[in-house]
Order: C-alpha cells, then sequence, then structure tokens
C-alpha cells in the first residue's frame, strides 16, 4: 500500500476517499436544498429578516422593507440615512405631502435611519444603498452626535463591525461574501435559534417589537416629553441624561465622523443629489453642551463649511418653530406629530429646489 | 475555549500539524505545552494550580518509591494535599460568595471579586488521577514516573483536561512511552467518534436543554405531573447526551494524536440493575470509586472485623462510596442525597442475595430484562432530581409527582423535543444491540457519507445561535 503521508506517526492509505468524496457531494446536494429552501417566499414570510451579522435588529429589517417596497412599486426616488432621529423623525408620507403641494407630483421616500449610528456608519450604509437601489435623491439627516467622539471611542452602532458591510466597502472576509451571497447563510442564526426554541425575533408570530415600523421604514413613537424647555435634572440617573451627558458634555468632533460625511457628499453628481438636513432638536438639549450652543455652533459651522465647500445644500432647521412642545418624544427625537411637520416641511424644501432647479435632477 | 468552538478547530489543527512532525519524546513535550497553552485561555492561574499539583505528586511519588520507613506517612500526606487542594476550592467556591453576601448585608464593603475564587479547569478530575497514581505507586503496581513531562502530561493532556475520562497512569504513562500510530482504523475510529460527539452534544443535548422553561428548576409545582415527567426525561437525556458527546469528542480528538482515552459511557439507561447502570455510566469515575473507596472500604471492614457480617459487607461499602461520589459531584447536600439515593438503589438490589442465589440480567427472560430495564430508568431519573433541583425545590418536585389529577400537556415544546430524544434512544439501541459502540463503521460507505453529510450540515446551523452552553460535567 501506498503512504500518503510517513513520519512516525500518520501513516494515512488511499482508501480514504471512499467515504470523503460521497460525503462532499452529499453535502453539496444538502447545501444547495437547504439555499433554495430559504430563498422561497413562502420561507421568508414567517421569519423575521435576516440581521446581516449585525447585533442592530433594524439594519436586516429595513433592508428587507426596502427591497419589498421597490420590489411592490418599483425603483425609489429618494433615501434619507441617519440615527435615530431620522427613524423617528423622518416621515415619508408627510414627505410626499409637502412634496407633492409645491411641485405637484409625487416622490417616494424610504426612511433608513438606523438607531446609535454615526456619521461613518451613515456614509457606510449610504454607499450601499446608492450602489443597490440608485435613489435620485439622497438625505443625510444630521445631528451633533453624528461627530461627537463616541464612549469608548467607537461606533455605537457597530455598523461598520458588521462583515457584510465591511465587505460591501471592500474589505473582504468569508462572512461578509457568505452573506452578501448566500441565503441560508444569512438565515443560519434563524435557524440555529429555531433549534433551540427561541422564538423571538425569529418568527413574526412571536416577536413583540418595541414600536412599530412602516414598510417605508419609519418608526412611529407616540410618546410625549413634557420637559424639552427645562435643564436637565443634575440629579437624574436616567438613560437618556446619562448618555446625552456623556456624549456632550465634553463635546468634541471627531475627525474620522467629519471625512465620513465628506464621503456622504461625494454621492452628490448627475444620478443622485445629496442634501444634508440638520435634525431638529429641542431647546431643553442645549443644556447638556459643556458649551451650550456655542458647541452646538460648532457642528453646524463644520458641517455648513463642508457643504459649502462640495457645493451641496444644507439646510438648517432652527428657524423650524412650528414644532410644538407635544411634537417631541424626548430631548432630540420627534414623536409623530413632530415628525410629520418636519417631513411636511422637508417636502416642500425639496419641492421648491426641484421647482427652481427646472427638475433637473427630480425626473429619471 | 470551548471544545465545541471554531477557536478548538484550530488550536487542535495547529498542535496536530506541528505533532505529526516531531518524534516521540518531543511530541510529549508539545503535547504538554499544547496542553497549558490550553489552560491559560481559560485563566493562567490554573496553569499555576495544575502545574504545582503536579509537581508535588510528581515529587511525592518519587519518595514513596524510594524511602521504606515512610512510604505509608508520605502516601497519605499526598492523598491529603490532593483532597484539600479540592475541597480547598470547592468549599472557597461554595463558602466565599455567601461570605460576602453576608458581608453585604452587614453593610462591611468588599473589593469587586475579592473574595471570588475560581475552581481550577479539570481541577476534579486530575486530583482523582493523581491521588490513584500515587496509590498504585505505593501498592507496587506501577514505577513512580522518573519523566517529570509525561508524568505532567498524564494529568495536563488537554482532551481530557476539562471533565476527564479518569484515566488510570499504569494505562496511559505506557502510551506516552511508546510511538504513536494514526492510521487509516485509527483516523475513521476517531472521526466516527467526533461525529457522534458533535451530535450527542450539539443536535441533542443543546437542544434538549434549550426546550427547558427556567422555571422549571425553581418552580416545578407549577407543572403537572405528565409535564415533570417529561421535563425529567428530558433533562436525563440532555444530561446523558451532554457528557457522552463531551467523551466521544475528546476520545476522537485524542484519537488523532494516536492515544486511545477510555470509554465513558455504555447504553447506560439500557441498564438491567443498578449495579451495571454504575458500570455504564461514567465508567471512569464508577471504576476510581470501586479501586480507591469500594475495595478498601470492604477489606477495611474484614480486617478490623475478621467476623463482620454480610449484611454489614452489603450496606457499608456501597453506601459510603456513593456518598463520596455525591460529595464529589458538589460539597451540598443536594448532592449527598443524589449519592445516597445511589447507595440505596444498590443496598436493596443487593438483599435477595442474602438468601438467594443472584442470576446475572443476561441470563433472565428477555420481558424480565425490559421491566428491570423501565424499573433502574425510572429510579435513576428520580435521583436525578436532586441531582440538578436544589433542595426545596427537588421535594416539590417529588411532591407533585404524587399528584396525577390532571395530566394536560400545555407546552408544544414537550411535543416538539421527542424526536430529539427519541434520536438519543437510536443511537443507544443500535449501540446496544450490536453491543458495538463503532456499529456506524459497518454501514455502507454511502450511508455513513450521507449522516455525516446532514450532521455537518445541522452543526452548521446549530453553531450560528448565541446559544452556546457549556458542558454540564465540566462545573464538576
Amino acid at each position: 500500500m501506498k503512504h500518503l503521508v510517513q513520519p512516525s506517526t500518520l501513516q494515512l492509505t488511499m482508501p480514504l476517499g471512499k467515504i470523503l468524496g460521497p460525503t462532499t457531494v452529499v453535502l453539496i446536494v444538502l447545501l444547495c436544498i437547504a439555499e433554495w429552501t430559504t430563498r422561497l417566499e413562502s420561507f421568508q414570510a414567517s421569519l423575521t429578516p435576516p440581521k446581516m451579522g449585525s447585533r442592530h435588529y433594524q439594519l436586516g429589517q429595513k433592508l428587507s422593507l426596502l427591497d419589498a417596497e421597490v420590489m411592490r412599486n418599483g425603483p425609489i426616488d429618494c433615501i434619507m440615512v441617519g440615527s435615530s432621529m431620522v427613524d423617528v423623525g423622518f416621515d415619508p408620507a408627510s414627505f410626499q405631502t409637502g412634496y407633492h403641494e409645491i411641485a405637484g407630483r409625487d416622490i417616494r421616500c424610504f426612511n433608513f435611519g438606523i438607531d446609535a449610528s454615526s456619521a461613518s456608519s451613515a456614509a457606510a450604509l449610504a454607499k450601499i444603498l446608492v450602489e443597490d437601489y440608485h435613489p435620485r435623491i439622497l438625505m443625510f439627516g444630521t445631528d451633533a452626535r453624528d461627530y461627537a467622539v463616541p464612549p469608548e471611542d467607537r461606533d455605537p452602532a457597530a455598523i461598520l463591525n458588521t462583515p457584510w458591510v465591511r465587505y460591501r466597502l471592500g474589505i473582504f472576509s468569508l462572512d461578509g461574501w457568505l452573506t452578501e451571497h448566500s441565503s441560508l447563510y444569512r438565515y443560519r442564526q434563524h435557524l440555529s435559534r429555531l433549534f433551540h426554541f427561541n422564538f423571538e425575533d425569529t418568527l413574526w408570530s412571536e416577536t413583540k417589537l418595541d414600536f412599530e415600523m412602516l414598510p417605508n421604514g419609519h418608526t412611529l413613537i407616540d410618546t410625549v416629553a413634557v420637559y424639552i424647555n427645562d435643564p436637565p435634572n443634575p440629579e437624574d440617573d436616567s438613560f437618556e441624561v446619562v448618555y446625552y451627558s456623556n456624549i456632550y458634555r465634553p463635546y468634541r468632533l471627531l475627525g474620522g465622523n467629519l471625512d465620513a460625511l465628506e464621503k456622504i457628499i461625494d454621492f452628490n453628481g448627475s444620478e443622485t443629489q445629496v442634501i444634508v438636513v440638520e435634525m431638529p432638536v429641542s431647546d431643553g438639549l442645549y443644556y447638556f453642551f459643556g458649551n451650550g450652543e456655542k458647541d452646538y455652533e460648532q457642528y453646524i459651522v463644520s458641517v455648513s463649511q463642508l457643504a459649502d465647500l462640495h457645493q451641496v445644500s444644507f439646510w438648517r432647521t432652527e428657524p423650524l418653530d412650528s414644532i410644538p412642545n407635544d411634537g417631541w418624544s424626548d430631548y432630540s427625537h420627534l414623536n409623530v406629530k413632530g415628525s410629520g411637520i418636519f417631513s411636511t416641511w422637508l417636502g416642500e424644501q425639496v419641492g421648491r429646489l426641484e421647482v427652481s432647479e427646472g427638475s433637473a435632477v427630480s425626473q429619471p | 475555549m470551548n471544545l465545541t468552538s471554531i477557536h478548538f478547530v484550530l488550536f487542535t489543527a495547529l498542535v496536530l500539524g506541528v505533532y505529526y512532525l516531531l518524534p516521540r519524546r518531543t511530541q510529549n513535550i508539545w503535547l504538554l505545552l499544547a496542553s497549558y497553552a490550553f489552560v491559560i485561555t481559560w485563566d493562567w492561574r490554573f496553569a499555576i494550580a495544575l502545574g504545582v499539583i503536579s509537581t508535588v505528586n510528581y515529587l511525592i511519588a518519587l519518595h514513596v518509591r524510594i524511602n521504606d520507613q515512610g512510604r505509608r506517612l508520605l502516601l497519605w500526606a499526598g492523598i491529603g494535599f490532593n483532597v484539600l487542594a479540592l475541597l480547598f476550592f470547592r468549599a472557597a467556591a461554595f463558602f466565599l460568595p455567601q461570605l460576602e453576601t453576608l458581608f453585604a448585608k452587614s453593610g462591611v464593603p468588599t473589593q469587586a471579586d475579592g473574595l471570588q475564587i475560581l475552581i481550577p479547569l479539570g481541577l476534579s478530575y486530575y486530583v482523582l488521577q493523581a491521588i490513584s497514581y500515587l496509590v498504585d505507586v505505593y501498592r507496587g503496581q506501577l514505577k513512580a514516573e522518573s519523566d517529570l513531562v509525561d508524568f505532567a502530561l498524564y494529568l495536563a493532556y488537554f482532551p481530557k483536561l476539562i471533565a476527564g475520562p479518569i484515566e488510570r497512569a499504569r494505562a496511559f504513562l505506557p502510551k506516552l512511552a511508546q510511538p504513536r500510530v494514526v492510521d487509516n482504523d485509527v483516523l475513521t475510529r476517531s472521526v466516527m467518534l467526533i461525529f457522534v460527539g458533535l451530535t450527542r452534544k450539539l443536535l441533542i443535548a443543546d437542544m434538549l436543554s434549550a426546550s427547558f422553561l427556567s422555571d422549571v428548576f425553581e418552580s416545578p409545582a407549577k407543572y403537572n405531573p405528565l409535564e415533570l415527567t417529561l421535563w425529567l426525561m428530558i433533562y436525563a437525556f440532555a444530561l446523558y447526551n451532554d457528557f457522552a458527546g463531551y467523551t466521544d469528542i475528546v476520545r476522537g480528538v485524542s484519537g488523532l494524536f494516536g492515544i486511545e482515552l477510555s470509554a465513558n459511557f455504555r447504553t447506560p439507561y439500557f441498564s438491567r440493575n443498578f449495579t451495571e447502570f454504575w458500570k455504564r455510566w461514567h465508567i471512569t469515575l464508577s471504576e476510581w470509586l470501586r479501586d480507591y473507596i469500594y475495595f478498601p472500604i470492604s477489606r477495611g471492614l474484614r480486617r478490623v472485623h475478621p467476623g463482620f457480617q454480610r449484611v454489614t459487607s452489603l450496606v457499608v461499602p456501597p453506601m459510603l462510596t456513593m456518598l463520596v461520589s455525591g460529595l464529589w459531584h458538589g460539597l451540598s447536600l443536594h448532592m449527598l442525597i443524589w449519592g445516597g439515593l445511589h447507595g440505596l438503589y444498590q443496598i436493596v438490589e443487593r438483599l435477595s442475595s442474602l438468601w438467594r442465589p443472584v442470576v446475572p440480567p443476561q441470563n433472565q427472560p428477555l420481558w424480565r430484562q425490559w421491566i428491570a430495564m423501565g424499573i433502574v430508568f425510572t429510579f435513576v431519573i428520580l435521583a436525578w432530581v436532586p441531582f440538578r433541583w436544589e433542595l426545596p425545590a427537588a421535594f416539590e418536585l417529588w411532591g407533585a409527582l404524587l399528584n396525577w389529577s390532571d395530566v394536560a400537556i400545555r407546552y408544544r415544546r414537550l411535543f416538539f423535543v421527542m424526536p430529539f430524544l427519541l434520536g438519543s434512544l437510536l443511537i443507544d439501541l443500535l449501540q446496544y444491540k450490536a453491543q458495538e459502540e463503532f456499529v456506524f463503521l459497518k454501514w455502507p460507505p454511502l450511508a455513513r457519507a450521507a449522516c455525516m453529510a446532514v450532521i455537518i450540515l445541522f452543526v452548521f446551523i446549530a453553531t450560528a445561535g448565541d446559544f452556546e452552553p457549556p458542558f454540564i460535567y465540566q462545573a464538576f
């Protein structure tokens, strides 16, 4: 018998292939069947969307909703990226109303705000969304937190650490590649949870979301904060107060996040128009900044300068006085009422812009 | 580094790759280094504990061999050292958190983690190996190992470190002293063991464990007796498959190094009496207890009371042995009760031997064998109650099993989990009927290939989630 390897310990001979070959063939067949099954609409319908390797359920859910919207009604006109302030504050339906009022035609937008994401995360997602969905308008709803040095110097949304996002940004990993190309791989975690009787977040029938998310990506919050114009109580140790204090008390702009804004602005071109919008905040938020409104201005000036430099629209919302006191769910998040007012205003603004530009970029 | 993690796969692959290129003597040094590296991945302090215990036992054994005068004293000093080490860590891990709670209640500040002591990885297992080694050297059944590397490797060998099997030095050390061969046959058997082990652990035990609702362990009286019976059966099979799966995996991994480890399980739930159960369940521990507790007690009783009664010999050795077994599993009253119950079972089943000869189970009619299996299984799972449940809950559960007025099954998962329980039974039934652990190797190549492919696919899926329970016996 012919020895494959012959040091003193390992003494293997040829007949190994008797098992290895058929196992590989059967495994490939099984993987193909499993891949085909996980691509079936009936399979996917009862399961929540895969998380794409992210710890954020919103990433997978919004991608899935956006895909469904495009399948149903064709290509999307505009997408807004940003943090949770966008997620709860941008209402595409009200936006369409405002836009229609001015431009006299419809526009379909999608809300792609992801909780806790920074400008860097938004830039990464913007790249993927522009490449895959080709919107004619890309809006970035921005706020001071987008550029702040995050606690522990890391991206709280961890979007940038997701192998799939990194793969889409050009950093190869097997995990990212498999997530992009294999439905079985994307649903693998779901299947594992089902095997282990963990039905929450996996089966739609067992999932209880904290807030309702509409098919256009807008998350509805109907709570009303009554304290938004008052300074925070220094003894208040609620998550909201501690979180804002940690971020804004020593407010510093992170260079990397400003670079990310520049990357978003770079998408501005003949196919896609980029608009940067200041997300509205309540007067109470200024109390969290170490230097009050001076710190806030620092962010506004930096963003304005970059936008001006690249000749991109940056719209302030500070003059937007029409958001009433009951339009907030906390210091910086709009509720359903507030988001409706803000989004209608934004739709009107975009309508005016397109009308004034002679619809040069408005119609495909 | 969990044994079912990708890190362990990569670690083993790296160790194997180098191992195959080295000559025998260097292979042992390499394995020792790898074993300590493996320990350090858990906690570097565990390596210190292992190193100290290895060195002390090595030196004591050398002196037991050459010192004729104080041999007995040295042996007891060695045994005392090992037992104290075990008791120290066990007691510290048990009492210090309670002490901390007491301090906290009294308003006495304690440092964070200041009163916490981790039990070194595998301590309970390598301490037993060290004791058996000292006793064997003392009895002259084994020459004291002069090579510190080989002896240290005997205790530290990473495939068996976490939870055994508890190897005897007289069987293990000779394997380290001779060249190892991994040929097609060894490779096939090792791979089969790994596949069966992964199936038992990831596809059966973890699945069964995940089906438990947390309050089953906290307030069992919330469930009706039929549900509790099913939970108990599920626990019994989860525990068995978890430990048997672990053992199969480590035996398979060790086989890849050309070092065969002992079997720990032989279809235990098909036992026809309790003595047979302990010959089939955690075999290496049972044999250790038999050789170093049961037999010495029996001999001691005969020596102290030459005319001692048969009844005493029936009662004392099994009861004491099983109580020691209970305490080895945990310094707690409920573990003591678990051991005591098994001691009692063995005493009761041997009582009839006082007035009539014992018929070996295999010589009894088949129907009696199956009934006996049912009885043994029932009493074994009743004994698992204090093994798993803390005492008040254990009594609550036993009490709830007595009232069979409500028998409606209200939890769907109890139905869903049954195929996995039956899967475990099927594996055992095939092995039991063939009286051969490697029965699957007799299957046609295509059937084996299909099974392996299915297992790979399911393992690929099962390991994707956030459910990664450690091996249950790792905690003992």
